[in-house]
């Protein structure tokens, strides 16, 4: 777990509830209200997707909502900007491929 | 074959300083021209990470000033929204105002 | 100090630059002049297609093919891919007005050489899965293409540019005079002049206020068009889209269609392009407002909500950016292409409204047969400047 447990400023971290998200597949606990992109650093992941021209990795980089670098494919939506969505209980996340995959819903 | 211009200046198109540098040689000195030769700056984040980058690239390499190369049109939406987010609900005549 | 030249174009969109291409290809020295910057006019705010199923049987058709035919030798003379697709294009049939309306269409453009067919429900399904349910039948057509425009300008550009043509950006055109020597004196609001014995006005919606001042009447109405941008997104079918009503009151003017009022005002129609960045461009308004070229929040919403109507998947697409271009629209909906009886050596290619990506080089090919070579087939007689000359106040 990469967490910061005693912030300088912001003090302890308060208890908060957990909820189950599903990370490719695997059943992963995030804390509830924080971001996607939060909850998946605390797991280790800092892959989020492969860019589409070069094929390159990419996650977290302005942290902010502005960059869109650190989107992926959530509930089956591709181009989610993880950095700026809360995590949802049963919330499918996807690494995204390129431009990823539509699901069809029909 | 990596040398200091390729990496990228505009993420989202994956534009490198060498492709953006290759059209202010052309003789393309505004952001716009740049974009639209380029791509870059016509990602999903539309400029806002790039767009204050490319300008300065663009002043230093023919010497305007910043503040005149910064200039530039933005574009609806100020922010990247769904399109759900500006449906309306039933007929589109049912205008509110 | 004035400059000389063989010949001066004035404006640098997509029409501008080609004319400047082939001129300075057939070894023309030609300076372009354009008043904005690098597509700033309608040609960076337009849709990418080549289409051909949107064009009656007739000139505008026939030139359509001569153009493809030179967009594929461009790819390689051009030494670019130039966004050069051809994803085929479906119009989309809702009722049985507009099949009966479509059908008839389809069987005259097939006899004028256009490989379109209707297809059934269940094959237009299988090339459009997410589209909405209603829609009883389509068309197809392989030959419906597309090019990405910033690419083929800045190539039509840089290759002129390598062969000695010039590019002058930021020089608005604000005076035309004929000297003693027969030569046009052209004179920019920064003072410059330019001197050449001919002179081609390529100025898209302003092509009537820059014949004017050489006192020629050129009737065009600037016609806004608004159209938004999606972030890249997987496929959502195998080709680009648009709607039979739009198609159905182009051709048909006397059938009644149900449209809204708001449909009719912002002279709404579907269409829906794959681009070279993998972005949708939707659109799209025909609007008369004058030289505003602003999009709107009524002609935005109007869109979006059409476009969720036909993919509802769409919902969920982040739109990035709304654009709009002034489509230089002539009375008869013909471009005007050729000489002016009135002014020998002065020349105008304008007025293409929606076909100005599609028809871009064959203009400009033609346009340069004329000048250096001052023939002009017969047939394109119909797209002559000398149209407008008896019924000059007209339009507008």
């Amino acid at each position: 777990m990469q967490r910061i447990i005693e912030h300088p400023v912001l003090g302890p971290l308060p208890d908060v509830p957990m909820v189950k998200i599903i990370v490719d597949g695997e059943p992963m606990e995030a804390r509830e209200g924080e971001m996607i992109a939060a909850a998946l650093i605390a797991t280790g992941k800092k892959y989020f997707r492969k860019t589409i021209k070069t094929h390159e990795p990419r996650g977290i980089y302005c942290g902010i909502g502005r960059c869109t670098d650190c989107v992926m494919t959530v509930n089956g939506i591709p181009n989610v900007r993880t950095c700026i969505t809360p995590v949802e209980d049963g919330m499918v996340i996807e690494t995204q491929m390129g431009y990823g995959v539509w699901k069809q819903e029909q | 074959m990596a040398d200091d211009k390729d990496f990228f200046i505009c993420r989202c198109e994956e534009v490198t300083l060498r492709e953006i540098e290759e059209v202010i040689d052309e003789g393309y000195h505004t952001i716009d021209d740049v974009k639209r030769i380029t791509r870059a700056g016509m990602g999903l984040c539309q400029g806002r990470s790039c767009g204050k980058v490319i300008a300065r690239i663009i002043s230093q390499k023919t010497g305007k000033p910043l503040e005149e190369v910064l200039q530039t049109s933005y574009r609806f939406p100020v922010r990247t929204e769904k399109l759900k987010a500006l449906e309306e609900e039933g007929p589109s005549d049912a205008e509110n105002n | 100090m004035v400059q000389s030249y063989d010949v001066l174009v004035i404006g640098g969109g997509i029409i501008g630059l080609s004319c400047g291409y082939y001129l300075t290809k057939q070894g023309k020295r030609v300076v372009v002049l354009e008043s904005g910057g690098f597509a700033d006019g309608a040609s960076g705010a337009c849709d990418d297609m080549i289409l051909f199923q949107s064009k009656k049987p007739g000139i505008n058709l026939e030139l359509a093919f001569e153009s493809l035919e030179l967009y594929k030798s461009l790819v390689g003379e051009l030494e670019d891919s130039l966004g050069f697709a051809n994803y085929g294009g479906m119009v989309l049939i809702e009722n049985e007005r507009e099949l009966e309306v479509m059908e008839e269409f389809v069987m005259q453009q097939r006899s004028y050489g256009l490989d379109v067919e209707i297809l059934t429900k269940a094959a237009m399904r299988k090339k459009q899965p997410f589209l909405h349910e209603r829609f009883i039948a389509s068309t197809y057509s392989s030959m419906d293409s597309q090019a990405y425009p910033f690419a083929v300008m800045h190539r039509f550009a840089r290759k002129g540019r390598q062969m000695g043509m010039q590019v002058v950006h930021k020089s608005p055109v604000v005076g035309i005079q004929k000297d003693g020597a027969g030569d046009f004196l052209v004179t920019t609001a920064q003072n410059m002049q330019y001197r050449a014995p001919h002179v081609v006005n390529a100025a898209g919606a302003w092509a009537g206020k820059v014949a004017d001042l050489i006192g020629l009447n050129v009737p065009m109405e600037p016609r806004r068009g608004q159209i938004i941008i999606t972030e890249k997104i997987p496929a959502i079918g195998e080709t680009n889209l648009w709607s039979a009503k739009y198609l159905v009151t182009k051709l048909k003017p006397g059938i009644q269609i149900d449209s809204t009022e708001e449909e009719k005002r912002l002279g709404l129609a579907f269409a829906l392009t794959r681009t070279e960045g993998d972005s949708y461009l939707i659109g799209s308004t025909r609007e008369f407002v004058g030289y505003d070229k602003r999009t709107t929040m009524e002609g935005i919403r109007a869109i979006i909500n059409q476009a969720v109507s036909f993919i509802p998947v769409l919902k969920d697409v982040n739109f990035i950016r709304a654009i709009a271009g002034l489509r230089p629209a002539t009375p008869d909906g013909k471009m005007v292409l050729g000489e002016h009886a009135g002014v020998p050596g002065f020349f105008t290619a304008a007025g293409h409204e929606g076909d100005g990506i599609s028809l871009a080089p064959i203009t400009g090919k033609l346009l340069a047969d004329m000048v250096c070579e001052g023939r002009s087939d017969a047939r394109l007689e119909e797209l002559s400047p000398n149209r407008f000359a008896s019924n000059a106040k007209e339009v507008c």
